[in-house]
This record gives C-alpha cells, sequence and structure tokens, in this order.
C-alpha cells in the first residue's frame, strides 16, 4: 500500500507538471508511465499494469480502452487515485463529462487539497456550461494553487462571458503576472478593457501581446478593432492590413475593414473588402449585410436590396437586416415594402423600426 | 524678324476680333447676302416680340434663335436671348448667352452683369452669381449721378440682398432636407400655370389654381384686355378639384364652376382640414367684386360665397387666408399700408399702385358682438421688411407655414414654419431647407396632417412648362443602417463575439396630430344626416369648435392637436346626441381614428351612453369637464319637455359587487341631483346603479373596463 502511495505521488506530480506546463495529454500520458520495480503485491502489479495500459492507449487516442484499463487499475486498487484522475480526463476526451466530473469528484473526496482534480474538473464544468460550478472550482483551485496562471486565465474568461469584465480584467492581471510572456491574457485583458469602453487600455494590452508574439492574425484584427472604436482609423485599417497579411482568409478582419471605410465614407473600398469576405466565407452574413449598407450610402438601393435578401434567405428572424432592407426600400419608392421589413424589425426587437413606422408608415 | 512680329500680331487681332461685337449690317457678311437678309428679318421680329413683353419671350426666342445662328457674335442679340430664356423654366441655359454677350461688349446693357448674377443665382452656383453681382455694384457705383442715386441706393438694396441671399444658400445647400420632390404628374399639371395647391387634412382631395385653357371666360377676354398687361397670362385663373385614389393616384380634374370660378380670375386660399369649408380669392371685375370669399359645401354643392369680413378684405391685395381650427381666428396676407412693417416694396414695379409690401395678419372672432375685430399685424417675428404670403395653419393647429422674400431667404420666397407658443408668442421662423427651398420663388405650401406630404408650386426645368404643382415626400432625418461586427476577442475560445448592436437615437418627426374622421347617418335607415359635431376641450371645459357633417355623405373630419382630452358630441335634430371622448397624450404621434356614428332618434326605449361625464377617483363627485355634456342632457330634456328619463351607472368588474352597486347608484344619483339642480323637474326623472351587472366589453383589458365605467340616460317615455 505504501508503495502505491509513493507510484501515486509520483504520478500526480507527473499530472500535475504536465497540466501546468500545458503539454498535450499524449504527452502525458507518455510521462505518466509507472515503472514497477518493487512489487508487494501482485494485486498492486496487476493494478499498476492496468494503469499503464491505460496511459499506453490514451497516447493512441483510444479512450475507450484507456477507461477500461483505469476502470481495470480502480477495480484491483479501488483508492487508486491516479487511476482515476487519469480517467476523468479519458471521459473528458470522450465527451463524456459527467463521468469525468464524478472521477474528479472522487479524487476531491479522497484529497481535498488536489488542485488538479480542481483544474480538471472546472475545465468539464465549463464544457457543460456550470459556469458558476466552473468557477467555485477555480476559485478552490487558486486559493490552493495561487501561483497559477492559467487557472486564473480559465476563470476570468469565464468571468468575461458573465459580462464580469472588472473581476475579468484583474484575474488576467493574475495570469501576467504568474507568466509574463502570456499572449493569449494579454490579448483578453484587451478585450475586457474594451468591453468597459477602456480603450486607450485595450490598445495597450493588444500591442504588448503583439509584441510577445507578432503572428496571430486575430490580436492584430483586436487591435484594429479597438482603434476603429476610438476613433483611429488609419491606424485600425493598418492592423487590419496586418492580420490580413498573417492569414489571407481571415473574412473577420475584411469584413472589420471594410466597416472601417465605411465610417470613413469610402463606400467604394467598404465594398471591396466585404466582397472580399463574401468570397472566402459566402455564407457570412455580416459581411453580407455590410455591404447592403455601403451599397446603400452610394445610392444603389436595388443592390443593398439584393444583398440584405441574402442575409434574410439564409436567416429571417434577422432583425436587422429587415431593419436595413426597409430604410433601402423606401428610398427606393417602394414604401409599402419598407413598412413592411420596418415592421418585422419591430417584431423582431428594434426599437427603431417602431420609430420609422410611426414616422413613415399608414 | 519682323515679318514674324507681323504675322503674330496678325493672329492676335484675328483672335481679338473673333472676340468681338458683330453687327447686324451688311457689310459684315459680304459673302451671303441671302442668308443675311433671312437672319435680319428674324433679328427684328424676334426684337420686337422681345420688346413686347415676358409672355412673347417664347415666340420671341425661336426668331432671335434663328438669327443668332447666323451670327453668333452679337452681343445684343446674344444678351435677349439669355434675358428670355431666364424667365423659360430652363433658365441655367441663360447663362452661356449672358456670358457671350458680356464677352462680346461688357456694356452690352446696364443689367447685365446682374442678370448674370441672377442666372448663376437660380443656377445655385452661389460663388459665381456672388462674383456677378459685386460686378454689378461696381457698374452701380461707377454710373452713380446726383440724377440717379435715389434708384442707384434702391439697387444697391436690392444687390445686397441678392449676396446675402447667396451666401444663406450655399450654406443651406450643404444641410439638405431629406425629401422627395416630384411633379405630380400630367394628369394635374399642363404647359400653363398650376399653382396654389390646397388639400384636406386627410390628402385625399386637392384643390388648386389654373390657367389652362377652358377655365371661364377666357373665351371672352379680348386681345386688348391680354394687350393692358403684358405680364398677364392668357387665359383667367379658376379653381379646379382633385381626388386621391387608393392608390396614391390623383383623378382627373374638375372646374369648380359656378358659383366659385366666375368670369375673371378665381384663385385657391385656403380649404379647412375637413374639406367642407372653402377660402379663395377673387380678383373682381366679375359676378363677385373681388377678394377674399368663403364657401361651404353643402352636399356636393359650394354654397354662394360670401366676401370676408371688412376687417380682412381691403382695398389693397389680400391673396392668401388660413383660419385657425376653433376658427376664432383668420390669418391673412395684406398689402395695405396700415401697420405694414415693410413699408414699400423696393422689388415692386414702380407702375403699381399696389406697392407696399404684403405682411401677414390676423383678426379675432369677438363672441359677444359676433363679428370680426380690427386687423392686428402678427408682428415682427413673422413679418420682415419684406414680402410674406402664402400663409397656411397646419392641422396641428400650432404651426403657421409662410412664405417670405425676408428672414434667412436664399432667393425669391423661400418656406418657413413658426410655431405659435403657449405664451401667445410665435417661434423664430424656420427656413425650410433645401432642396424644398431654392433660390426661386416657393410659395403657396400646404402640408398633410400627417406631416408626410407637402404641396407646392415651383418651376423646374422637369416641368410641364410655366408653374407647376410638385408633392414633397418629407423623409425626416437620415435613417441609419446598422453596420455588424465580431472579432475573435478571446484566445482561448474558438467562436468570434459579436460587436453590441448599437440603434442609432432617431428623432422622430412625425406630426402630433389625430385625425377624427366618419359618418354620420341613422341608426335605423343608414341615410347620412348632417349633424353638428362640437369639440369641446375638457380640461379648459370650454367648445373649441364646431364642425357640420356633409349633408350628402355624411361624411365629418376633426383634425384634433394633440396634449388635450377632447369631448366630441354629434348633434341632428331630432336624433339623440351622440358624444365621445378623446384623451390624446402631448406625446402622441400621428394617427387617423375612423368612427361610424349611428344616431339615434329620440324614442322611447333608446339610451345613449354620456361619454363625457366625468367622476373623482372612486367617488360620486361630478367633475367640472362634465357639465358641456350635462348641459346638452338639459338641452335635450327641454326640448322635449315630456321626457321622463332613467340615468345609470355602471362599473367595471373591479371591487365587490356590492361597492360597485353603491358607487353606481351614487353617481346616477349625482347626475339627476345636477339636472333638478339646473331645473329639470325630479320626477321626470329615476337613477339606478347597475353595478357591474351589465358590462358592455370585456373586463380583462384596461380598455374594456374603461368601457364598462359609464353612464347612460334611458328614455322612458315621450
Amino acid at each position: 500500500m505504501d508503495k502505491l502511495k509513493s507510484v501515486l505521488i509520483v504520478t500526480f506530480l507527473c499530472f500535475t507538471m504536465v497540466l501546468f506546463a500545458q503539454t498535450t495529454e499524449q504527452q502525458q500520458a507518455a510521462e505518466d508511465l509507472i515503472v514497477v520495480e518493487d512489487s508487494a503485491t501482485t494485486a498492486i502489479q496487476d493494478a499498476q499494469k492496468a494503469y499503464n495500459e491505460g496511459v499506453q492507449a490514451f497516447q493512441k487516442k483510444d479512450y475507450s480502452t484507456a477507461i477500461l484499463k483505469y476502470s481495470e487499475a480502480i477495480t484491483i486498487a479501488p483508492s487508486f487515485t491516479g487511476a482515476y484522475l487519469n480517467r476523468a480526463t479519458a471521459k473528458f476526451d470522450n465527451e463524456d463529462y459527467q463521468g469525468a466530473i464524478s472521477d474528479y469528484s472522487f479524487v476531491i473526496d479522497a484529497q481535498p487539497d488536489s488542485t488538479m482534480a480542481y483544474f480538471g474538473r472546472a475545465r468539464t464544468k465549463e464544457r457543460v456550461k456550470d459556469v458558476e460550478g466552473a468557477i467555485e472550482d477555480y476559485n478552490k483551485h487558486l486559493s490552493i494553487n495561487p501561483k497559477h496562471a492559467i487557472g486564473y486565465y480559465h476563470r476570468a474568461t469565464l468571468l468575461f462571458q458573465k459580462s464580469k469584465f472588472a473581476e475579468a480584467i484583474t484575474d488576467y492581471g493574475k495570469a501576467i503576472e504568474n507568466d509574463r510572456s502570456f499572449v493569449n491574457a494579454y490579448n483578453d485583458r484587451g478585450s475586457a478593457k474594451r468591453a468597459i469602453e477602456d480603450y486607450q487600455g485595450a490598445i495597450e494590452d493588444y500591442r504588448r501581446a503583439i509584441v510577445i508574439n507578432d503572428k496571430l492574425a486575430f490580436i492584430h484584427n483586436n487591435l484594429g478593432s479597438v482603434l476603429r472604436l476610438n476613433g483611429d482609423f488609419k491606424e485600425a485599417i493598418r492592423s487590419y492590413d496586418d492580420a490580413i497579411k498573417l492569414d489571407v482568409d481571415y473574412y473577420i478582419a475584411y469584413n472589420n475593414r471594410g466597416r472601417t471605410k465605411f465610417d470613413q465614407r469610402d463606400y467604394e473600398g467598404a465594398i471591396k473588402d466585404y466582397s472580399e469576405a463574401i468570397k472566402i466565407n459566402p455564407k457570412y452574413n455580416l459581411a453580407w449585410n455590410n455591404r447592403g449598407n455601403a451599397f446603400y450610402k452610394l445610392k444603389k438601393y436595388e443592390d443593398a436590396i439584393h444583398d440584405y435578401n441574402r442575409v434574410l434567405k439564409a436567416n429571417a428572424s434577422d432583425g436587422v437586416a429587415y431593419l436595413n432592407r426597409g430604410i433601402s426600400k423606401e428610398m427606393a419608392r417602394d414604401t409599402e415594402g419598407a413598412c413592411a421589413d420596418w415592421n418585422k424589425a419591430k417584431e423582431l426587437g428594434l426599437k427603431n423600426a417602431e420609430k420609422y413606422l410611426s414616422q413613415t408608415c399608414d | 524678324m519682323k515679318l514674324l512680329i507681323a504675322v503674330l500680331s496678325f493672329c492676335c487681332v484675328s483672335v481679338g476680333y473673333a472676340q468681338q461685337n458683330v453687327e447686324f449690317e451688311k457689310k459684315n457678311f459680304p459673302n451671303d447676302k441671302e442668308g443675311y437678309r433671312i437672319a435680319v428679318d428674324e433679328y427684328k421680329r424676334g426684337e420686337e416680340l422681345y420688346h413686347e413683353g415676358p409672355l412673347q419671350y417664347k415666340n420671341a426666342l425661336k426668331h432671335l434663335k434663328k438669327a443668332n445662328a447666323f451670327n453668333p457674335d452679337n452681343a445684343w442679340l446674344n444678351y435677349m436671348i439669355g434675358d428670355c430664356i431666364i424667365e423659360t423654366i430652363h433658365k441655367a441655359e441663360s447663362i452661356k448667352y449672358f456670358e457671350r454677350a458680356y464677352k462680346l461688349n461688357p456694356n452690352v446693357h446696364h443689367e447685365v452683369e446682374y442678370n448674370l448674377g441672377k442666372a448663376h443665382h437660380v443656377n445655385e452656383d452661389w460663388d459665381q452669381a456672388v462674383k456677378w453681382y459685386k460686378l454689378y455694384e461696381e457698374r452701380l457705383l461707377r454710373d452713380r449721378s446726383k440724377k440717379n442715386q435715389e434708384k442707384t441706393n434702391k439697387k444697391l438694396q436690392i444687390y445686397e440682398k441678392h449676396i446675402k441671399e447667396c451666401k444663406i444658400g450655399k450654406e443651406l445647400m450643404k444641410k439638405p432636407i431629406r425629401v422627395f420632390i416630384d411633379n405630380i404628374g400630367p394628369v394635374i399639371n399642363t404647359e400653363y400655370p398650376e399653382y396654389g395647391p390646397v388639400i384636406t387634412a386627410d390628402n385625399s382631395t386637392m384643390y388648386f389654381t389654373s390657367r389652362r385653357p377652358g377655365t371661364i371666360g377666357s373665351h371672352e377676354r379680348t386681345q386688348k384686355d391680354i394687350d393692358k398687361d403684358r405680364k398677364e397670362e392668357r387665359y383667367y385663373e379658376d379653381i379646379y378639384v382633385t381626388h386621391r385614389f387608393g392608390n396614391g393616384k390623383w383623378s382627373k380634374p374638375k372646374n369648380l364652376g359656378d358659383p366659385i370660378n366666375t368670369k375673371g380670375h378665381d384663385a385657391t386660399v385656403a380649404i379647412l382640414p375637413d374639406g367642407q369649408h372653402m377660402i379663395f380669392y377673387n380678383a373682381g371685375a366679375s359676378s363677385l367684386d373681388g377678394g377674399l370669399y368663403e364657401a361651404l359645401l353643402k352636399g356636393d354643392e359650394w354654397s354662394h360665397p360670401e366676401k370676408l369680413d371688412k376687417h380682412i378684405n381691403s382695398k389693397y391685395h389680400e391673396s392668401s387666408a388660413a383660419y385657425s381650427l376653433d376658427k376664432k381666428t383668420i390669418y391673412f396676407v395684406s398689402s395695405k399700408p396700415e401697420d405694414n412693417l415693410g413699408g414699400i416694396d423696393n422689388f415692386a414695379d414702380e407702375s403699381d399702385d399696389d406697392h407696399y409690401t404684403h405682411d401677414i395678419f390676423y383678426c379675432t372672432w369677438d363672441e359677444e358682438k359676433e363679428r370680426w375685430n380690427e386687423a392686428v399685424n402678427i408682428g415682427p417675428t413673422i413679418n420682415t421688411k419684406y414680402n410674406e404670403r402664402g400663409v397656411f395653419l397646419h392641422s396641428d393647429g400650432k404651426t403657421l407655414y409662410f412664405s417670405s422674400e425676408g428672414h434667412n431667404s436664399m432667393g425669391g420666397y423661400d418656406i418657413f414654419k413658426s410655431i405659435h407658443q403657449e405664451d401667445g408668442s410665435w417661434s423664430e421662423p424656420e427656413n425650410l431647407g433645401y432642396p424644398v427651398n431654392g433660390p426661386d420663388h416657393d410659395i403657396f405650401f400646404t402640408l398633410s396632417a400627417d406631416g408626410r406630404k407637402g404641396y407646392y408650386a415651383s418651376e423646374h426645368s422637369d416641368g410641364f412648362g410655366k408653374q407647376d404643382i410638385y408633392e414633397i415626400t418629407f423623409l425626416g432625418p437620415e435613417k441609419d443602417v446598422i453596420n455588424l461586427s465580431e472579432d475573435n476577442l478571446l484566445a482561448s475560445v474558438l467562436s468570434p463575439v459579436s460587436e453590441k448592436i448599437v440603434e442609432p437615437i432617431v428623432e422622430v418627426s412625425a406630426s402630433q396630430t389625430t385625425i377624427l374622421k366618419g359618418i354620420v347617418i341613422d341608426a335605423v335607415t343608414e341615410q347620412p344626416i348632417e349633424a353638428n359635431i362640437d369639440l369641446t376641450d375638457n380640461t379648459k371645459n370650454n367648445k373649441v369648435a364646431t364642425f357640420t357633417s356633409n349633408s350628402k355623405s355624411g361624411k365629418f373630419l376633426v383634425s384634433l392637436p394633440s396634449g388635450k382630452n377632447y369631448g366630441i358630441a354629434v348633434l341632428a335634430d331630432g336624433y339623440l346626441f351622440h358624444s365621445e371622448n378623446f384623451d390624446i397624450p402631448k406625446a402622441q404621434g400621428y394617427q387617423e381614428v375612423y368612427k361610424e356614428i349611428r344616431l339615434k332618434k329620440v324614442a322611447v326605449g333608446e339610451s345613449i351612453i354620456l361619454k363625457n361625464i366625468f367622476f373623482d377617483f372612486d367617488k360620486a363627485t361630478l367633475r367640472d369637464e362634465s357639465i358641456p355634456e350635462l348641459a346638452r342632457l338639459i338641452s335635450l330634456l327641454k326640448e322635449v319637455p315630456t321626457m321622463k328619463i332613467e340615468i345609470s351607472g355602471h362599473t367595471d368588474s373591479r371591487g365587490t359587487n356590492e361597492y360597485n352597486q353603491r358607487l353606481s347608484e351614487n353617481r346616477s344619483k349625482s347626475v339627476v341631483n345636477y339636472l333638478v339642480k339646473n331645473g329639470i323637474a325630479a320626477k321626470r326623472l329615476q337613477y339606478k346603479g347597475y353595478g357591474e351587472s351589465k358590462p358592455i366589453a370585456t373586463n380583462d383589458t384596461d380598455d374594456g373596463r374603461q368601457q364598462n365605467r359609464r353612464t347612460e340616460f334611458t328614455i322612458l317615455s315621450k
């Protein structure tokens, strides 16, 4: 039993190190292999063997076999927490989230200070959209391991998604404190700052992220967007240009650059960008909608209506497209059509549609 | 070298000659004697017609252009052509002729620079206009002498005004208002002048003035009459009517005929929102002796016109008028010198007897003396030292539209609006903006009750000739489209995050008016009834106005400006009155409400709801706003002195049965007490409370509950 304990400690340490280093599961399994040097009993040997086979199967992404083997180890040695931890990971990858939560919970019950189990369960709870449960587990995990940058990062992401931007910024900050080269944390903190309209702070964070790694197109795009929101259209376009250079198929950046050109009243330029976005992703409704808007500005109402039609064909409950199409129809002298569109937009919750109806329609 | 200089000199001289004035002299055309002979004939004929005045400009142009084709380098010929064209709808085309005339001879005419300024001005080429007006100023200053000083000073004032107009035009053009301006089409517009459109509040009927062939009396007009005033059109003015079809198109216009149109000039001035009451202008020298007249629509016939009061009509020129909604105030335009703020009209033809500026005046109705009070000038907020014309009061009862050459006009008359404030003053007039207003005359504007459609007469190059009627669709401030964006905001989340949709703040410019329209019919026979419709302001407890439903169709239309609680009573002889209540909050936008009012004969067993009887909340105390309704009831009981009635009270279903029963009984008793106190014998009156036992609508909605809370009366015997 003492031997098993020492094996588990080894396993735990390895596993912990693996997770902390953010290596892949396969690597984790490889490093998790246990060399049995001095078997106390046959049963322990069998449990260790099954455990090792589980790790090997996991390496091969054969999660079902891995789960089977870890289960075998657990059957032989029911308090083998390392096997529980690894089975939880295998179950997670096998998309058996409830099973994973159950295994992590077993480990937590057995070892209430198992930071890895809390962390793993938090990740799993994220998957099943149990945000509150996930945050609770991250809280526990971070109280035990307050230097874990990734832990802060994950909790920050959840807080961001709950629109708790100030708390998210604090967590991203702690992630950065513990890992000065944590590029994603800089990016995400920039996004959280953008959400609270601290555009200058956001710009600084995105720029720091780019200093760490200038090959990530999405960060250049995010920088472009916050520059646009801050009214610096020229710099915004430059950032979108950088994003597109890094990823020529980055249709989101094309759409955003188009929008920036639209804001600068360069409607022809905007149309070019929107068209490029549409070419890359013909199902990208945002670009169809926005191109319609640019056509509207150029008084090409029929072209605009054509683009809005495309949006509405793909999504008949797009209130914005109805509202925008109504505006073009009015200018194309189709008041009846415009009113019908605004009525639909009103039904779909667009407040201005009601105002347009009262102003223009019977 | 000398030879070269000589050649160059010759070339320069030739070029110089190419820009020189070439007179129509035989010696100048030695190689084409026949061509010269024809061209001279055309020139002379054209010049002759040109001197006959603007009515002949169209004819003059045909000849002058032929002469110009032969000799394009005659300054005076080019000037005449320019002068003829500037009087047509294609004004901008005059520029090239004036410019050529000026190049050939800068002294071709002492007003050539002025005309070039004017031509660029009407072409909305503001900077060029200013340049030429300034050259005109230089000429005026250069030519000023003791002899012509007064005249020159007057011209300098005109010059300064035009410079100001150009500056204003340039600014207004930078911020155009969003409108569609459409020629109303060939069904209404012709090659002859059409103008002065007036419309009913619901935008269903339009009256306008036309000077087309077929106007009454025109065929009797002698050449002598026409020659008397060269500025006059060939045909008299007559009033026409057109109706809007369901598809928005207008019907073929019909001449209103006798008794409105006479063998002289008859022109539209105003139509009341209900379309039953018209004011028009008659120029005299016909069966009417001239001035502003009014007529009522009885069935489908107009009554014999009656001349407006002497305080309104004077020996001067009254051309435009508008009633307030209660018909207790009339606004009108007059050029009478008394109280005139503008004084002598600098722009007027000096040969005109009537050359004071036109100002807007108003008269109020004296209820006690039953006559109009003396006219009062509306004041300097509206009237300027220039002309104001074309007054129109919107169906909202407070927005006055008028045309003015003053204020910040961009040239000629521009249309302005001013709002009557609660303290009785008028707001600072606001230019309706470009392109509704342009550098030329924009006048006689009228607006539908919903504020979406305006009409006016204008001269556009795409018109059918002379003035045409145009429809303006007001689009309001630009409607902002919504753009969409998203970003990969979170590095660990694959799905992009959409940018929050922020709907731009939209100003709503909808009219704040309710149009109540409908039909009054007999409840049994369903025949239309001519009924009086009394409009009461319940908050002030006074009768605002009385309208009449049309005797033939039973139709009526009442305009109810927002911000009041209105009581409406429909009364006709031999019928029980019908009442309605409308509470229209201030922020209520435009709405049209249609009501079919079925009047019941005064007969035993008939009952009506008294919709304008109000009690204090949860009490049986009658509120003052109930007095007009109670007065109607008293009047009915006095008219039929043998009639016995029951007053019944009803509640909604909220509260206990006992409470509702008691409240309804107390309320009906209050009404009876009031009637007794006001001279109705108690033995003729019964009261009863029915509580919630007789609902007429659902008790599940506010509207239903409101209908159920009511006071009724029923005729027990007559």
